[in-house]
């Protein structure tokens, strides 16, 4: 009995030990209480953030990363509310299209303009998380889609490479068709076309339209402001060159029927040219065609997600954030980014990016001529569900152009 | 007399204490379990309610009271109404065609044949990956292009592709056929128990009245299958009120909104897109409904069971 006991004390004095020294460390923030430690929410995981953070721990001995990570976009973007509303805020996290108007509204995010760190960012990467004319993140690279093309199956329809022009790419299209060859593929399963959105870039930019306005319009017509974008487009089906299909046609699919040979082209980013490399295949990627002669041409993309430093930081915490942030757009930092595969747009860095990317790169990530609808209206979230829904419709010919602007526009309506 | 009623009165006492000590150890074995469902179905349910009649958007606790309105948007919301005609469409079809399809498959598995063992393996094992898995597997095999795995098959007798996922009505027959598909096994295997009990002199006096086997099956087994039948489609309707992964790894609830659910509204306008107010009143008509719809249900199996007692 007595030995009963005297285990019982034992148990109790361990389990009292352990939580003490557990709390004691969450006191402390770190087993040396003299280094600061930095907490870091991340969407990229730890092997991809570890180099980064042993770099920076090196360079900066005072300081202690304390990283985290959830996957995106939703399941990320749920962890950092969580977070932010139970008082356990990361002092570092990342701002992204999804979450960006949320977290400015809401004062989560501190404001960037000003920092030193700042000054080489370029002005799209800027646009992309820029509020009122206050800037609430870094984001130090961006990407753009274009037309991936069969070099082989573009020479039976006597073509060498994508037409600059909407018009010309239809009549491209029509002599493949011609010449037994589908002419052109893309999912509207995953998402809707990225097509409309690179037109809406160049038409935004001939009505000289300031995009980081949109956010602050009421009411919010989305779907008004892309109609022009997506009646081009709707050339497509309405002639018959691609099957309504692309429906129920996911990315994957989309891009095996390339790799096999069975189309043309494809509209995608630069995320699947090392998959298409692989196959063999004799291909090109060019910048989408122009919605009309004499536009600027523009694409569908966007910038990276941005690094946000939280609002409420201070002292030597805020201190450790700003130095995180300069390490992250330091030189070390954007080279082993740009080896990732990450196109780097911060200026005064030479980024190499894949060959047959190049002519994208340089027509529209460069120059920021790039444009993600999301990016700039009030609650994207919404915008892409109703979009995507509505489009696929559209796509079907269950609804016309009109049907389909009013019922974006009411839905964004709808929504506080 | 006095020290009678006084040792009664001590008696019952005693009676009463044991009884008290009874229920505190009933107590003590049924708290965890009332823990449990206090913390994580009570307080949720309660948080719900509260939610569903205020402004919060899962960034600020600073929430405002907004009385009915997030209930009045529900209404008027013309994607939520699309996705309970589909999640309505998909609880009975599917809790109609398992029954329909797993009550003969289970007379059938409960006969001796070479190889029973192995099939009623067989049936039961399409149930055993989860239906996300099988959502994602099905969408290569229901792709639209000539290359996805049916109209590939299609192709060699010189069928030209069907739209499987690309058409409404297709989408919305192929998440059915999924679900069906991979239920009957399960529900088979139900009822297989429910037939095992079933006594052998029923068939045996029937066989000596000269009765048929259909004649058997439709006033011995499917009488006898009623508790059976009561519990499967109680499941299959509340479960396929709740569907979510099956049409969502598929289709994500496309094309337009012809396999959207309910529950993808919730999640989606609740947490997706942070309107938490609207979602949790979504959630609270939902729950009530499928409270209405399982009740309604439990009701009618009642008047049939003893329509057949």
């Amino acid at each position: 009995m007595k030995l009963k006991r005297a285990w019982k004390g034992i148990a109790a004095a361990l389990g009292v030990g352990v939580l003490v020294s557990a709390m004691g460390a969450c006191g402390a923030g770190g087993a040396d209480g003299s280094k600061t430690t930095l907490t870091f929410l991340s969407w990229n995981n730890e092997q991809v953030m570890r180099p980064y953070i042993d770099q920076f721990e090196q360079q900066n001995p005072g300081i202690k990363v304390d990283f985290s990570y959830s996957p995106p976009t939703p399941e990320y973007i749920q962890t950092l509310q969580t977070r932010l509303v139970g008082n356990q805020a990361p002092d570092v996290f990342i701002i992204t299209s999804e979450n960006k108007a949320d977290l400015i509204k809401n004062g989560y995010v501190r404001d960037l303009t000003n920092e030193p760190f700042m000054r080489n960012i370029s002005q799209a990467n800027k646009d992309f998380v820029s509020h009122e004319g206050k800037v609430y993140g870094m984001s130090v690279s961006s990407w753009a889609s274009g037309i991936v093309y069969n070099k082989d199956l573009l020479a039976k329809a006597g073509a060498k490479e994508v037409p600059e022009t909407w018009d010309g790419f239809l009549q491209l299209c029509k002599k493949l068709k011609a010449a037994g060859v589908t002419p052109f593929l893309e999912t509207i399963a995953d998402g809707p076309s990225r097509i409309p959105d690179a037109f809406m870039g160049s038409q935004f930019d001939r009505d000289k339209v300031d995009v980081t306005s949109l956010i602050d319009r009421r009411p919010q017509k989305p779907g008004s402001d892309q109609r022009e974008a997506a009646a081009a487009w709707m050339k497509l089906y309405d002639q018959g060159l691609v099957t309504r299909d692309t429906v129920g046609i996911s990315g994957d699919d989309m891009k095996t029927q390339f790799i096999n040979g069975q189309v043309a082209m494809i509209c995608t980013g630069p995320w699947d040219l090392p998959s298409i490399g692989q196959a063999g295949l004799k291909y090109g990627m060019a910048p989408m065609p122009l919605m009309e002669k004499g536009m600027v041409n523009y694409a569908q993309g966007s910038p990276s997600p941005a690094y946000a430093i939280y609002s409420h930081l201070k002292g030597d915490k805020l201190k450790a954030a700003r130095k995180f942030l300069t390490f992250m757009d330091s030189h070390w930092a954007l080279q082993r980014s740009a080896d990732n595969g990450d196109a780097i747009t911060v200026q005064g860095f030479k980024a190499k990016v894949k060959p047959e990317y190049e002519q994208v790169y340089r027509a529209n990530v460069q120059p920021g001529h790039y444009f993600l609808l999301m990016n700039f209206y009030a609650k994207p979230d919404v915008l892409t569900t109703v979009r995507q829904s509505e489009t696929q419709q559209l796509v079907q010919g269950s609804i016309n152009l009109d049907q389909w602007a009013k019922a974006i526009d009411d839905k964004m309506a709808s929504v506080k | 007399m006095a020290s009678q009623s006084s040792a009664e009165r001590a008696n019952a006492h005693r009676r009463r204490m044991v009884g008290l000590r009874q229920d505190l150890t009933s107590f003590w074995f049924l708290l965890p379990i009332l823990a449990v469902f206090v913390i994580l179905f009570a307080v949720p349910l309660v948080q719900t309610i509260i939610y569903s009649v205020t402004d919060f958007n899962g960034y600020s606790l600073n929430m405002h009271y907004v009385g009915w309105k997030n209930y009045h948007s529900v209404f008027t919301d013309s994607s939520t109404m699309q996705g309970l005609v589909f999640t309505i469409l998909y609880a009975v079809a599917q809790t109609v065609l398992v029954t329909i399809f797993a009550i003969p498959l289970a007379v059938t598995l409960n006969r001796k044949f070479w190889g029973r063992n192995f099939a009623r393996s067989l049936f039961f094992f399409f149930s055993v990956p989860s239906l996300a898995i099988m959502g994602m597997v099905w969408k290569y095999i229901f792709s639209p292009m000539k290359s996805g795995v049916f109209n590939t098959i299609l192709g060699v007798f010189g069928l030209g592709p069907v739209p499987w996922l690309s058409n409404s009505t297709l989408a919305r027959c192929c998440v059915i056929f999924i679900a069906v598909w991979a239920q009957i096994g399960w529900h088979a295997t139900l009822y297989l128990a429910f037939l095992q009990s079933i006594p052998g002199d029923l068939y045996e006096q029937a066989t000596v009245d000269g009765a048929t086997r259909r004649q058997q099956f439709v006033h011995i087994t499917l009488p006898q299958l009623i508790p059976g039948i009561v519990t499967s489609s109680f499941l299959l309707m509340s479960g396929g009120l709740k569907v979510y992964d099956l049409p969502y790894t598929m289709t994500k609830g496309g094309p337009g909104y012809s396999t959207y659910t309910v529950t993808q509204s919730i999640i989606q306008q609740g947490i997706g897109q942070s309107q938490y107010g609207l979602g949790s009143a979504l959630a609270v008509l939902f729950t009530v409904a499928t409270a209405l719809v399982v009740f309604a249900q439990m009701g009618a199996a009642s008047l049939i069971s003893r329509r057949f007692q």
